[in-house]
Formats: structure tokens, C-alpha cells, sequence
């Protein structure tokens, strides 16, 4: 590659360049392998990318108020809340208590919203300074731990009654009287008891109309009538009582029934296909009995009266 | 299918009609409960009246049966404490305790701390601070617990903080600040035990 010249060393111009373009891309790989590593680790966003303490106002607080605090923290999916770090409900000082905790957690998005419910117990005799104090949240990412400071949160307290010590009539120290407990409530009672006098109103007037109580629906009451009417009936009258029966029918029917439109009947009226058998013998034996001169029997007469009173319950609806 | 459908608006009238009957009573007791309720608290306010006209004596004698409803007993506890008969309206109100509603139930606990907060003036005016004590601690209790169940309670607020000012608490608020409030005897309880009666 390389020659002696008068004592010279001359190099190879085409074999060096070769040489140096060979060493500048090794360089050159492992700088953009360096590069590309450095980026994609500066691509990666934040274990806790957000964190947002909401508070209301820091002062005019009493004895016995409540004070809410929220906490959202935004993380990156990967990334989980250690429970034990979110304070527990409870007394947490002589003075404060944490009535409430509320977590909710949104796995998409990644982000924690906490809810603490604070109640202030301290019976200051003038306008005083406090402070909520503050606690570590602590986050697990791949078995490390990550944390996050919540800042101690300082208010002000007022004093609900004036320090003078005020007396009652009676020359006691003053102090409020007792809640007067309320009448008991009787809403829901006097719901339901209009809701039952209405239903009951409803089904009986329903029922009524059923059984033919009222005269303005005179084919509800069509064998209701004519049942008073057969009972009533003397022993020589009870051939008017099957002219009667024949009129029912007619007048149910809307037409003069005889027995050959008895099908027809059935059709126009299918409740009535449980008397099928009565009806038709009712027929026959009235024929018999007006055009052929046959005498009425006590138990033909008690047979109409049976069939009279289960046209009756057919009416009602009863069968 | 005539017949069940039949059968079943009977039912449904019978049903309707027991209904409206099961509430018609319970209007009736309600009616009884209340009318009890108002009659107590009618005489809680005379009982009330006559202390202070008459400095606790001759308070009318009416010892009525009392109705089981929370609010009608609660009303016969604050009727007993205006006539300082503490033992029986401590005996009602541990009934009532933890009953009804968390309305109620406030209410009830803010009548049991204004129970030992009378006694305990009571005590106080006798003389008697050692026995005080104790019930103070009770009364802060029990308004504590009030102002848990509703933190708009304004009228046991203002009873709190007055327990608190007569036995007020001496740990300090914080180790780094000195508790000036603490620090201070209340004004009406210069005899607190703690602080030294006299030396030899």
C-alpha cells in the first residue's frame, strides 16, 4: 500500500480515504445509536406528568365545617397508586377529622382524581391560622417507587359566639336550646292510600259495569233481569217465563234467535259456547212446550232457571 | 280464561282496598304520634317558661305514655331535660340514639350533648367541677358527632364551641407553634384541675 520514496513514506491517497471512511462510520453508528437510545428515553413522558391540588377559600371557616380538597394526578398508564399513602378516614389530629375519601381512577387516561372530605373541629377565640397538613403520594413504576408531595394547606378559623360570656334569664351561661324533633312525614302513606282508593275505585266501578249495576247498559243486565224476573214468576205463569228467555236471547243477540241461527249465535258469541249444550236443549224443549202443547215440568222449569243463572254468570264474566 | 280474569280483578279490588286500609291506619298512628309529639314539645316549652318564672319549681307533674317513633321519644327526652329529670331523658335519648334518618339522628345526638352540657352547668353552679368534667367531655362528644352527621348544624356549632370553652383542650395544635388558646385558662373555670390549688 505504502512505498519508499527517498526516504519518504508516501500513503496511498485511494487506500487511506478508504481507511477513514471506514473508521467515520463506525463513529457515525455508534453516535446515531447514542442519539437515537438518548431520544427515545427523552420521548417517554413523566411518571407523573400532572398534579393539580383544588381547594376552596383559605379563610371564614367555623367550627364543624367541612373543607374538600381534590387532588388529580395525572400519570402514565404503567404507573400505580400505593393505597396506603392516600391518608385513611378518621381522626387525624385533636382538631380534624377526614370524614370522606373518594378515589377514581380512569385506566385509559391514566388519571387519579382523590376527594378528601376534612371537617375542622377547633374552637379558636379569634380569627386563627391552621393548616391541613401535608402527605406523600406514592406511586409503583416497574417496583420503584415514585412520590408526590401534597403541600400542607394553611387557612383561617373565625369564632362562632363572642367571647364576652352572655347569660339567659335565668343567669346561666347562654346556650342554644333543643332541636324540636319534626311532625312525621305522612306523604308516601297518603300516596298509597289515594293510590289504593283510586285502584279500588277503578276495579269497582269496572266490576259494576260487569255485573249490570248500572241501567245505561241495559245488555249487562239482559239475564240479570230476566233471573229476578224467572224466581218471581207464579207456577201457571211460566210459559211467559220461556217467551221471556226467548227475548233475552233476542235482545242479546240483537235479532230474533231461533235454533237453526244457534251457530251463528255461537259465533257472534263465544262465551256463550259454554252453555252450548242448555241453549240448544232450551230450544228444543220451548218448542215442544209452546207449539206442541207439552207441559212444563218442575225440573224442565228448575233446568231454565239453572241455564238462566249461567247465562247470568257468562254476562258477568264469571265464566 | 274469563273466569281467571275475573277471579283476578276481585283480587286486584280486594288488594287495592287492604292497601288503602294498611294506610289509613298508618295515617292514624302518624295522626296519634304527632298529636303526641306537639303535646310534649307544648310542654317542654311551658316546663321552660316555668323555670325561668319560677326557678325550676312546681313543674307540672305529667308523666304521659310515651310513642315509639325516634321523634315522638326524642320529643319526650327534651321534655324530661327541661324539667331536669336527667337520668330518665338519658334513658330515652340511648334509645333514640342512632334511629331515623341522619336528620334525626343529629338531632337526637345534639339533644344528648345539650343534656350533658346542662348537667354539667348544673354540676358547675353546685360546685361540683371534678363531676363536670366528665360531662363536658361527653357534651363535646356528642356535638362532634352532630356536626359529622351535618356540618350546617349551626346551633350545635355554637353549643361546641361553648363546651370547648369551658373545658377547653390543652394538647397544642401543632409542635412547632405554641397553642395560645390552649394555653389560656377559660375565664369561668379558674378551679380546673391541673392547675396547682396552692402550694404548702
Amino acid at each position: 500500500m505504502s512505498r519508499c520514496i527517498f526516504g519518504l513514506r508516501r500513503v496511498d491517497k485511494r487506500s487511506a480515504s478508504t481507511l477513514n471512511l471506514t473508521v467515520d462510520a463506525r463513529c457515525l453508528s455508534a453516535l446515531l445509536l447514542t442519539l437515537l437510545l438518548g431520544g427515545c428515553g427523552s420521548l417517554l413522558p413523566p411518571a407523573i406528568s400532572r398534579f393539580e391540588l383544588q381547594t376552596p377559600r383559605p379563610f371564614g371557616y367555623l367550627i364543624g365545617d367541612e373543607i374538600r380538597h381534590r387532588l388529580i394526578v395525572q400519570t402514565r398508564n404503567d404507573v400505580r397508586l400505593s393505597l396506603n399513602s392516600v391518608p385513611a378516614k378518621g381522626e387525624l389530629s385533636r382538631w380534624l377529622n377526614l370524614n370522606k375519601v373518594s378515589l377514581n381512577h380512569d385506566p385509559d387516561s391514566g388519571e387519579t382524581v382523590i376527594d378528601l372530605t376534612y371537617q375542622v373541629f377547633y374552637a379558636p377565640n379569634e380569627v386563627k391560622m391552621l393548616s391541613i397538613p401535608g402527605f406523600n403520594l406514592q406511586f409503583t413504576q416497574a417496583g420503584k417507587t415514585v412520590e408526590q408531595a401534597v403541600p400542607a394547606w394553611p387557612f383561617t378559623l373565625s369564632p362562632v359566639k363572642e367571647l364576652a360570656v352572655s347569660k339567659d334569664e335565668q343567669g346561666r351561661q347562654y346556650m342554644r336550646p333543643d332541636a324540636l324533633p319534626e311532625p312525621l312525614p305522612a306523604t308516601s302513606q297518603w300516596l298509597g292510600f289515594y293510590a289504593g282508593l283510586i285502584a279500588a275505585a277503578l276495579l269497582g266501578g269496572y266490576l259494576s259495569v260487569l255485573y249490570g249495576l248500572w241501567p245505561v247498559w241495559p245488555k249487562r243486565r239482559i239475564f240479570k233481569r230476566l233471573s229476578a224476573k224467572l224466581d218471581r214468576l207464579p207456577e201457571p205463569q211460566r210459559q211467559a217465563g220461556l217467551t221471556a228467555m226467548h227475548h233475552a236471547f233476542n235482545a242479546l243477540y240483537g235479532k230474533p234467535l231461533f235454533a237453526s241461527g244457534l251457530q251463528a249465535f255461537f259465533q257472534d258469541h263465544p262465551q256463550y259456547r259454554a252453555a252450548a249444550d242448555a241453549i240448544v236443549w232450551f230450544f228444543g224443549w220451548s218448542n215442544r212446550v209452546l207449539f206442541g202443547g207439552q207441559a212444563i215440568a218442575a225440573g224442565d222449569w228448575e233446568k231454565l232457571q239453572g241455564l238462566c243463572r249461567l247465562c247470568r254468570d257468562i254476562e258477568c264474566g264469571k265464566r | 280464561m274469563r273466569a281467571l280474569r275475573h277471579k283476578l280483578i276481585w283480587a286486584a279490588l280486594v288488594a287495592s282496598l287492604l292497601l288503602a286500609a294498611t294506610q289509613l291506619w298508618s295515617l292514624y298512628r302518624i295522626h296519634r304520634e304527632n298529636a303526641l309529639i306537639a303535646e310534649w314539645v307544648a310542654w317542654a316549652g311551658q316546663s321552660a317558661a316555668h323555670q325561668a318564672g319560677k326557678g325550676g319549681d312546681g313543674l307540672p307533674e305529667v308523666s304521659p305514655s310515651y310513642g315509639n317513633s325516634p321523634q315522638a321519644r326524642l320529643a319526650r327526652a327534651i321534655y324530661l331535660r327541661n324539667k331536669r329529670r336527667y337520668a330518665e331523658a338519658l334513658d330515652i335519648l340511648s334509645l333514640v340514639v342512632g334511629q331515623g334518618d341522619s336528620r334525626l339522628q343529629a338531632q337526637s345526638r345534639y339533644s344528648l350533648g345539650n343534656l350533658y352540657l346542662s348537667q354539667a352547668r348544673d354540676e358547675v353552679e353546685a360546685g361540683r367541677i371534678n363531676q363536670a368534667m366528665p360531662l363536658l367531655t361527653l357534651a363535646k362528644q356528642a356535638y362532634r358527632q352532630a356536626l359529622t352527621l351535618d356540618s350546617g348544624f349551626w346551633d350545635a356549632k355554637y353549643n361546641l364551641e361553648l363546651a370547648m370553652k369551658l373545658l377547653p383542650e390543652f394538647d397544642r395544635i401543632s409542635p412547632t407553634e405554641p397553642d395560645d388558646d390552649a394555653a389560656k385558662p377559660s375565664q369561668l373555670w379558674t378551679t380546673v384541675p391541673g392547675f396547682p390549688r396552692g402550694l404548702p
